[in-house]
Parts: C-alpha cells; sequence; structure tokens
C-alpha cells in the first residue's frame, strides 16, 4: 500500500518537472547546454624567455572518459561546459594506449607526451614532470 | 583533514541510511529550475553514501537501488533537456535496456569533424584500391594498411588539433571533437567501419560504428560532472555507475549506428 502511494507521488512529481522543462524549453536555444562537464584543473605555471604560460588537464566524457593537457599563453577563465575563454596555443590527447604517460614536453610552444610501455608505476597525470625543451624565437627575444 | 575526520569519512556508510530520497529527478529539477542547495545536497550526500557502500563492496537496499536507477532515468531527462539525445538515450538503456543491442541515430557521428574527415579518407583508399583492381568490400580504421597510408596521415595526433578537430588514433579508433558535446559523451573513441559496393560509375558505401557501453571501475578513480547549473555541479564516480551492474541494477551493452552514401568515382 505504502509502495503504491510513494509509486504515485513520484508520478506527481515527475508531472510537476515536466510543467518546469516545458517552461524552460519556451526560453531555451537549441544550442546544446552543459550537462555533462569536463573536468578542468591547472596543471603547471611555467616561465619561458619573458612569458607565462598555463597548462591544464582536462579530462572529458561521460561513460568514456578522455585526458588531454592544453597549453595557453595567459591566463584563461573556464565558462560553461568548462569551455575556455581563449583558444589554447597547444593541446595533446593522453593516448593511454601507447603506454603509460611518463613526462609532458612543451617544445617551441608545443606539447607532446612521453610514454613508458610495460608494468610501471602510472603517475597521477595533474603530477607529471614538464619539461621545456626549446624557445620559438618569439621567447628569445 | 584531521585524523577524527577521516575516520568520520572512513566510517561514514558503516551504519545504514533511511533518508534515501525517492524521486531524484525532483531534486535534480528542483536544483536546475530554483538551486535548491537543500536538494543538492541531498543527491550529492545519497552518492557519497552509495559511492562509500559500493566501495566496501556492500549490498544496497531496494530504496538504494531504486535511486540509483531513477538517477540514470534522470539523466534522461536531463540530458534530453541540454539537447544530448543519443547520451540520454544510452544512460536510459544502461538501467532499462537488460543488456540488450541498441542502435542510436546515426547523425551523431556523421555530423562529426573527425568522422567526416576520416570518411573523405576512407573514400581515397577504397578509389585508389579500386582503381588497381584490389577488393574494397570490408574496411575498417584499425586496417594497419590504411593506417599506414598517405590518406591516414593527416587525420593523426599533431597534424591536427585533437580538442577542436578530433584525430585519428594510433589503433585505428578515432577520437571525437571536443566541440561536439553530442558525440564525445555518446561515444567518445570508436572505430569506423565500412562496406562498400561498387557501380558501374559510383560507390555504394555502408558506414558503420559499434562500440560498448559501460564504466570503470572504482580502481580508475573517473568522476563525471553533471552540471545542474552553473553553481551546483553534482560528482558522479564512474566506479559507482560500474557497480550498479555488479548489483544488478544496470547491464553494460553494445549499440551501433549505420548510415548509407553513394558517391562518384
Amino acid at each position: 500500500m505504502k509502495r503504491g502511494q510513494d509509486k504515485l507521488i513520484m508520478k506527481i512529481k515527475r508531472m510537476i518537472f515536466l510543467v518546469f522543462i516545458i517552461m524552460n524549453l519556451v526560453a531555451c536555444s537549441s544550442e546544446p547546454e552543459c550537462f555533462f562537464g569536463d573536468s578542468v584543473k591547472l596543471v603547471k605555471a611555467i616561465n619561458i624567455g619573458s612569458s607565462d604560460y598555463f597548462i591544464y588537464l582536462r579530462i572529458s566524457g561521460f561513460h568514456e572518459k578522455e585526458t588531454f593537457y592544453e597549453l595557453y599563453e595567459n591566463k584563461p577563465t573556464f565558462g560553461e561546459c568548462r569551455q575556455s575563454n581563449i583558444l589554447s596555443i597547444s593541446d595533446v590527447h593522453v593516448n593511454l594506449s601507447q603506454g603509460v604517460a611518463s613526462k609532458l614536453v612543451v617544445d617551441n610552444r608545443k606539447l607532446s607526451v612521453v610514454y613508458i610501455e610495460g608494468s610501471v608505476q602510472k603517475i597521477n597525470l595533474k603530477d607529471i614532470p614538464i619539461e621545456v625543451k626549446s624557445l620559438t624565437n618569439k621567447d628569445r627575444l | 583533514m584531521s585524523i577524527n575526520d577521516l575516520i568520520e569519512k572512513g566510517n561514514q556508510c558503516l551504519e545504514e541510511r533511511e533518508n534515501i530520497p525517492g524521486a531524484p529527478l525532483w531534486h535534480m529539477g528542483k536544483v536546475a529550475v530554483f538551486e535548491s542547495k537543500e536538494s543538492f545536497d541531498l543527491l550529492q550526500n545519497t552518492i557519497d553514501y552509495l559511492t562509500c557502500k559500493g566501495k566496501l563492496g556492500k549490498k544496497f537496499s531496494d530504496d538504494e537501488k531504486e535511486f540509483m536507477k531513477e538517477l540514470f532515468e534522470a539523466m534522461w531527462w536531463g540530458g534530453n533537456y541540454r539537447g544530448y539525445v543519443e547520451a540520454a538515450k544510452l544512460a536510459n538503456h544502461y538501467v532499462n535496456g537488460e543488456g540488450k543491442s541498441l542502435r542510436i541515430n546515426p547523425k551523431v557521428y556523421n555530423k562529426s569533424i573527425i568522422v567526416s574527415d576520416t570518411m573523405a579518407a576512407l573514400k581515397g583508399y577504397i578509389k585508389e584500391k579500386s582503381t588497381n583492381n584490389k577488393p574494397i568490400v570490408s574496411i575498417k580504421t584499425s586496417n594497419q594498411v590504411f593506417l599506414r597510408s598517405d590518406y591516414a596521415l593527416s587525420l593523426k595526433q599533431g597534424k591536427r588539433s585533437a580538442i577542436r578537430q578530433g584525430y585519428l588514433i594510433n589503433d585505428g579508433a578515432l577520437l571525437a571533437e571536443q566541440s561536439n558535446l553530442g558525440l564525445k559523451n555518446a561515444d567518445h573513441r570508436f572505430y569506423l567501419s565500412v562496406n562498400t559496393t561498387k557501380g558501374s560509375n559510383f560507390f555504394m558505401s555502408k558506414w558503420s560504428v559499434n562500440s560498448v557501453y559501460d564504466f570503470e571501475p572504482f580502481e580508475k578513480n573517473d568522476i563525471t560532472d553533471l552540471d545542474l547549473t552553473k553553481e551546483f555541479v553534482l560528482k558522479l564516480p564512474d566506479g559507482l555507475s560500474n557497480y550498479l551492474t555488479i548489483i544488478g541494477i544496470a547491464k553494460a551493452f553494445k549499440y551501433s549506428a549505420s548510415w548509407n552514401e553513394t558517391w562518384t568515382r
């Protein structure tokens, strides 16, 4: 009996919720809004030449997660869906089918990941060692 | 965090809770529409409590099972409402589909940048094979000859932005471009297959994608952010979603999409 009442209450609540949705749809744009949001974390701010650069770790997706590093020339802000207000100057996907990510390389303002194959200790991708290899002409000025 | 806090956190699911909210959809709606902190806290605390139980391998009560099932059903509402139709359908099928295969709308794939670019590359590859009288019937993006060909070269990492355009991973899987929210939340990484027959001056191709819907276990520590509003983001551990298959609430399943194309030589 109680279970039946609960189900009825739930149905009523769902109907009310439907009204909320319809009300919101009236004011809604056709562009998808965020629902499954990315997770974005600052890995490190690095100084190359006289400029500061910012490296972020992005984890995205719902049932299949994928991870990326992004390099920004200025400190970005992340709004809806964790989209940045400025474009990254480089990005790289962490492809774990290539092995364990052991190092992040910044070379001429481009990112790449160094992998190690075999059974090695995995590192937290937010704490990955970073190697800055060379500077661009712009950075040398 | 003090030692007492750690002990308290560790013991947070040793005692059974009775106040499992009956209708997550209702509370999600209250957060989304009225920004109700009370409803948000109730949802998040319940998820944290069930995560703790799952990590300890404990059984869920009927109310707890109902809560998790309805949470996934609520994603159907939320996903549809926010424009993620296929991701919403997949989440609902996870708890209601009994593990049966599901076909989804191919538009989620064939409107994608990486899929369009890969289709163009494969068509060039098929044309060349056809010209050289080599078999063209069935090709998958994991085909090693295709992967080593010039056609695949421009699709690989380093040649394009993984974030803005997606790319062809070295094992032949396509990684969805991150700007395509509908695709990356429905299928982030997948193989594209094509079956082609040759006409007099045209080709007929059937493109298809076959994937599996499941979640990583607790050990991976993946967490999904469910944005109910900008301020209220529900944290749902993927391990808890995976645990639903162990306690019989959900089942992993295969899903697919296909579409036909006639193109000229």
